[in-house]
């Protein structure tokens, strides 16, 4: 199990001043961001292939909080306000902060440069940096103990339906993407005093095939096709949503009817997108499960708590006392 | 003529708990949900047990007990529910409507084996 001590958040910096890199590396143990630095290695490139080499990385980083870019041209001669436009067109839900080299604010800067910027800072004013990451990276505030609590429920979950694997997971973090990750993914209530909102889970569809083919699940199918990797991913779902309800959510409480808001979700296919309205971070694991003996390829399946109708996790620590009077699992209780 | 219906919507529990019980010699039908079990259950009223899980689409595991006692008449059959669920409030609404025992997932095959012959003596 990963260390789930606190909540992180990674950032994609795009950035060439050695002096701003050090900086940054302090902004982000100050506020337990976790940076991963884009690598424009090419030369003689466009601007294009630039922001390219860029989205290639933004794709193969689905679970990010932030970008950010400096005006100062990069090796290959390009500014942050240039490639932000692009950036911001494929990911707007991504907060970009970009820093500039002498004025404090975009004033200057085109309408549409300005529109995909979230904030501006300096490296004479980088304190500045500190309110913008409270504010629009790091804006939710989740309990660790849930985070803990969630990964120790979903390793039993994922450890009951695929036998013999090996699971690790990344330390919980906090994402600003709505990137849909795979091909295959679910969607669950989750609902108590304290929260409204959903839990998902991605995967890809491949990586579960090759699962049941394993023999490591309970499908039996010596063809398996999108109905079984869609039984294997509702019994994970719905058995991590089980723990979660017996252990968190047994005050005994639901929203009433007054209070049972709705705002749709919007899914995008063509962008592998999914909205939920708020913008707010959502709390992700990464998890990795594979076996020692390869007989399948490793598995990642991403899971988000996404708390979009409501959220007061001031009242999370009263209801897992709940967690006292757990009920064991799998043991038969007579009535 | 199966001894024991599996109700459950998840084809990866319907399995599991299938391939336990006929393991054991024991002859079982399942189905899809609610709905399903209730049609298997009047097709053959011989059964002596249902496994449901609760949470399942079209009806779910609670309302199909109350229709099973109710509407069928079929006071006599064995209920377990094995399901995610565990809050005081369903375990009421499933004891009040006739179910035996509930056991909470994740669960061991053995269990629920050992759960079956303490109900109908197998």
């Amino acid at each position: 199990m990963s260390d789930t001590t606190h909540i992180v958040s990674k950032i994609l910096v795009h950035e060439c001043n050695d002096d701003a890199l050090l900086a940054l590396k302090d902004v982000c143990t100050e506020h337990k961001l976790v940076g991963l630095k884009v690598s424009t290695g090419k030369h003689n490139i466009g601007l294009k292939d630039a922001a390219n080499e860029i989205n290639d990385v933004l794709n193969s980083n689905v679970d990010l909080g932030a970008i950010f870019l400096s005006e100062a041209p990069d090796p290959i001669g390009f500014t942050g306000s240039e490639l932000c436009l692009k950036i911001h067109h494929t990911r707007p839900e991504l907060p970009i902060f970009l820093r500039r080299t002498e004025k404090q604010d975009g004033s200057d800067l085109p309408e549409d440069v300005q529109k995909a910027i979230t904030g501006y800072y300096t490296l004479d004013n980088i304190g500045i940096l500190d309110e913008l990451i409270r504010t629009y990276v790091c804006s939710m505030y989740y309990p660790v103990e849930l985070a803990q609590g969630i990964q120790e429920i979903s390793f039993d979950a994922f450890s009951n339906i695929i036998t013999d694997t090996a699971i690790s997971c990344d330390q919980p973090y906090l994402v600003k993407d709505q990137i849909i990750y795979g091909e295959l993914f679910s969607l669950i209530p989750l609902e108590s005093e304290w929260c409204r909102g959903y839990m998902m889970l991605q995967t890809t569809e491949s990586e579960i095939l090759d699962l049941i083919r394993s023999g490591k699940t309970h499908i039996t199918s010596t063809r398996p096709d999108s109905r079984d990797t869609n039984a294997v991913l509702n019994e994970i779902t719905n058995m991590i949503w089980g723990g979660i309800k017996s252990r968190y959510f047994q005050s005994g409480e639901s929203p009433s009817e007054a209070h049972r808001t709705q705002v749709p979700i919007i899914v995008n296919h063509l962008q592998k997108h999914i909205s939920f309205g708020s913008t707010e971070p959502q709390l992700c694991f990464k998890y990795n499960l594979s076996t020692p003996d390869n007989t399948f390829s490793s598995i990642t399946i991403y899971q988000r708590l996404v708390f979009n109708l409501s959220w007061s996790p001031e009242k999370f620590a009263e209801s897992d006392k709940a967690v006292d009077d757990f009920v064991d699992s799998g043991e038969l209780e007579l009535f | 003529m199966a001894q024991i219906l599996v109700v459950d919507d998840s084809a990866t529990v319907r399995n599991e708990v299938s391939s336990f019980i006929k393991s054991h010699g024991m002859t079982v039908e399942v189905a899809v949900d609610g709905k399903d079990g209730l049609d298997k259950l009047k097709k053959d009223p011989s059964v002596k047990l249902i496994i449901s899980d609760v949470n399942m689409p079209n009806m779910d595991g609670l309302t199909m007990v109350e229709k099973v006692r109710n509407e069928l008449g079929n006071a006599t059959v064995n209920i377990i529910m094995l399901t995610t669920e565990s809050d005081p409030r369903m375990k009421e609404r499933g004891k009040a409507a006739g179910v035996k025992g509930w056991i909470v997932k994740p669960f061991k095959g053995d269990n629920v084996v050992g759960s079956i012959k303490k109900l109908i003596g197998a």
